[in-house]
């Protein structure tokens, strides 16, 4: 047969093409390509012929009628009228969108408050006493070392978020140095005028009061109770006698640890105006203290050394010291602390003239090491201004006196020479507290590198008393500002303490959010739904 | 008036005018629905389901053949009445004695005796069964060209694929279809037996 002789390709091309040959759709060249396969094959032309007898046996299909006519009406034409559109509970959906949208601000507002303080009081000035015995309070637990260095400025918006009572917070203060705090409180009342000529500000009487209700709730310990009663009694007697009564109540406060930044009669006066706390010291002792600068240019008696690393409170607290040094305070008081500098100017209640002498500690212990002894004193000028330059030794690694750790530092002035005032030698302590500042600050002072230029020397307000953390100004906030002990517990402690209630609130808020979140979407997937 | 005025008219939302195109399309449309179905039932609810939805879309008409336009919306309507019939494939035995379905339907034509009626029901019912066996794109295109007579263009604008594509479905569906009859021989009449005599 000649068909089995054709290629085997065309066949297969001609095979395709029938569909399209019995439907004449297709070209020329294929319509010759499959008649001359289909001359050559009898297998494709019964392929041809079976399926010619397909499309005739489909195409005979009888026609189906209708089984109904399609027409449409106008009710198949008209939209279909949802129902109005209602919400949750029946209400329209634009309440509910309305009440998501408030409740979502609601969250963004508390979440907002939290972190900015708007929902804490934020503006108001907490009052002086409360302050005072935060201060206390936290000054029982070393400064957190993660402080801020900027902790200087926030302390002043932590200060005034706390809005808590007084009441509240006396009775939780239990700490020897607290209760320590109410008889210097009874000590102050003794002095009279002298001492409320310090109260420059309308808070102190209220941290007075407040600090007599504490005093009032708070019992002391059998072993503070003499002298505290003898506080008591020396009210309206003379200065002198009284500084006894604030020498035995010193002298009743426990040790303080080494770690333990303020000083329990820093810490405890709640004296709202001075700036530092001072407090009697003999004469002797007054001029031994400082004695240390002997390259001073004023001749000072030598120190005894014993006597020098003595706290204020243990020096007054001598037995039988008829010349116990008398607590002044130090006004207008800056201190600043740079590498290698701490420089301390203020005025005190000296007389003109007078010789101060200064000496460091470092959590307790004498540092004056530290210091070039010619820069340890000063000459007090007209109207009791005093400024101490204090420069490091430059043998000193130590320049900074920056650390992570808690360190505690203090300066105590001491009133000497001859023309000391009628009232006798005064001393007074301020203490500062470096722990509380950035790990890139703190660095230098472990590889005793000096701070860069171009870093603004740290400085800081003395405050270490409840009335001067009162008295913070609305300084603009630098992260320069390094706060003293006490200003920077007190600013620092707070906000530790407070830190838990922030988170929850936060928290609470973040769930808030989530809620809404959660119910916004579902809210559109059932309108969603309903719109079908 | 012209289909043309009809339809503008129908754009204009004139129901009446639209009637007028169902009433001239209704017949072809349920034979392409249910020579694609296979089912009557499903054939008309194909077909009004695509009356309404052409309708709604007959402003979306741009000119070209109404008629091509209306069978697309009717194979598509077909195709999904056929896949909502696949997944629910058991027709309750209420609705298969309520509707027969066009096995029951037997014209009687006045020139068929009835011998020959029976014997064309019965090459008809394999043909619409072969029909059915076929993959959905190459049965729309066979029954579109075979059974209503479209021609390779207007299918590909119905079926909007090439008309290459048209012509390789359409032959595979023949060829396809021509050997299930060819296997179902003996099921044939006689006279409609697939047969070659060189």
């Amino acid at each position: 047969m000649a068909n089995d002789k054709q290629p085997q390709e065309n066949i297969e091309r001609a095979r395709d093409l029938l569909s399209p040959y019995l439907d004449d759709e297709i070209s020329t060249e294929e319509r010759a390509l499959v008649e001359q396969a289909i001359a050559g094959s009898s297998e494709l032309r019964r392929e041809l012929e079976t399926l010619r007898q397909t499309i005739s046996l489909v195409a005979a299909l009888p026609p189906m009628p209708a089984p109904r006519p399609f027409t449409l009406s106008e009710a198949d034409v008209r939209p279909v009228q949802l129902p109005a559109r209602r919400g949750f509970f029946s209400l329209p959906i634009w309440v509910g969108s309305a009440a998501l949208v408030a409740a979502t601000l609601i969250c963004v507002v508390a979440i907002g408050g939290v972190y900015f303080n708007g929902l804490f009081g934020a503006g108001q000035l907490a009052p002086a006493s409360e302050i005072a015995l935060q201060q206390d309070q936290a000054a029982s637990e070393p400064a957190p070392a993660e402080a801020p260095a900027a902790a200087g400025a926030a302390a002043e918006d932590t200060f005034r978020e706390e809005g808590e009572p007084a009441q509240e917070i006396a009775p939780a203060v239990e700490e020897p140095a607290e209760e320590e705090s109410v008889e210097m409180m009874a000590e102050q009342e003794a002095e009279g005028g002298a001492e409320k000529e310090l109260l420059v500000e309308e808070e102190a009487e209220v941290l007075e009061s407040e600090a007599m209700e504490a005093e009032s709730i708070e019992e002391p310990s059998e072993e503070e109770a003499a002298p505290a009663q003898e506080n008591r009694a020396s009210a309206g007697d003379e200065a002198d006698t009284m500084t006894d009564g604030a020498g035995e109540a010193a002298a009743a406060a426990p040790p303080q640890p080494a770690t333990a930044s303020p000083l329990p009669l820093v810490q405890a006066t709640p004296a709202p105006a001075p700036t530092a706390v001072m407090q009697a010291t003999s004469i002797a002792e007054a001029q031994a203290a400082p004695a240390t600068a002997g390259e001073a240019a004023l001749a000072v008696p030598p120190v005894d050394q014993d006597e020098a690393q003595k706290l204020p409170s243990e020096i007054a607290s001598e037995p039988g010291d008829d010349n116990a040094a008398r607590l002044v305070e130090i006004q207008d008081r800056t201190l600043s602390v740079t590498p290698g500098l701490i420089e301390l100017t203020g005025s005190i209640e000296v007389e003109p003239g007078s010789v101060l002498a200064a000496s460091l500690r470092r959590n307790g212990a004498l540092f004056d090491d530290w210091a070039d002894p010619g820069t340890l004193q000063t000459v007090v000028q007209p109207g009791g201004r005093f400024m101490f330059a204090i420069q490091a030794r430059s043998d000193r690694t130590d320049q900074t006196l920056y650390s992570t750790e808690p360190v505690t530092y203090e300066i105590i002035i001491t009133s000497i020479g001859a023309d000391v005032p009628s009232t006798g030698p005064v001393t007074a302590v301020i203490p500062f507290d470096m722990s509380a500042i950035p790990a890139p600050l703190a660095t230098p002072d472990a590889t005793a590198t000096p701070l860069p230029t171009s870093t603004p020397p740290p400085t800081s307000t003395p405050a270490p008393t409840a009335s001067v953390i009162a008295r913070v100004e609305p300084a603009a906030p630098t992260p320069t500002v390094i706060p003293e002990t006490g200003q920077q517990t007190t600013a620092t402690a707070p906000a530790s303490q407070n830190r838990p209630g922030r988170l929850i609130i936060t928290a609470i808020a973040l769930i808030l959010g989530l809620l809404v979140i959660i119910g916004l979407i579902g809210f559109w997937w059932i309108v969603r739904k309903q719109r079908g | 008036m012209d289909e043309a005025q009809i339809i503008t008219q129908a754009q204009k939302g004139s129901v009446a005018a639209f009637n007028q195109l169902i009433m001239a399309y209704q017949g072809l449309a349920y034979n392409v629905a249910y020579r694609i179905t296979g089912n009557q039932e499903t054939a008309a609810d194909a077909c009004q389901d695509a009356f309404l939805k052409a309708y709604n879309a007959i402003n979306q008409h741009r000119g070209g053949s109404f008629k091509s336009w209306l069978m697309r919306i009717v194979t598509n309507a077909s195709y999904d009445h056929l896949r909502y019939k696949s997944r629910r494939p058991a027709d309750s035995l209420e609705e298969i004695t309520e509707n027969p379905g066009p096995d029951s339907v037997k014209l009687v034509s006045d020139q068929e005796r009835p011998e020959e009626h029976v014997l064309r029901d019965e090459l008809n019912d394999l043909l619409q069964f072969g029909i059915n066996l076929l993959p959905e794109e190459q049965r729309v295109v066979l029954v579109l060209n075979d059974v209503q007579g479209f021609s390779y263009q207007e299918i590909a604008e119905i079926i909007d694929q090439p008309l290459g594509t048209v012509k390789s479905r359409l032959s595979r569906a023949r060829r396809r279809l021509r050997d299930y009859l060819l296997e179902q021989q003996e099921l044939l009449p006689g006279q409609y037996r697939l047969n070659y005599e060189p």
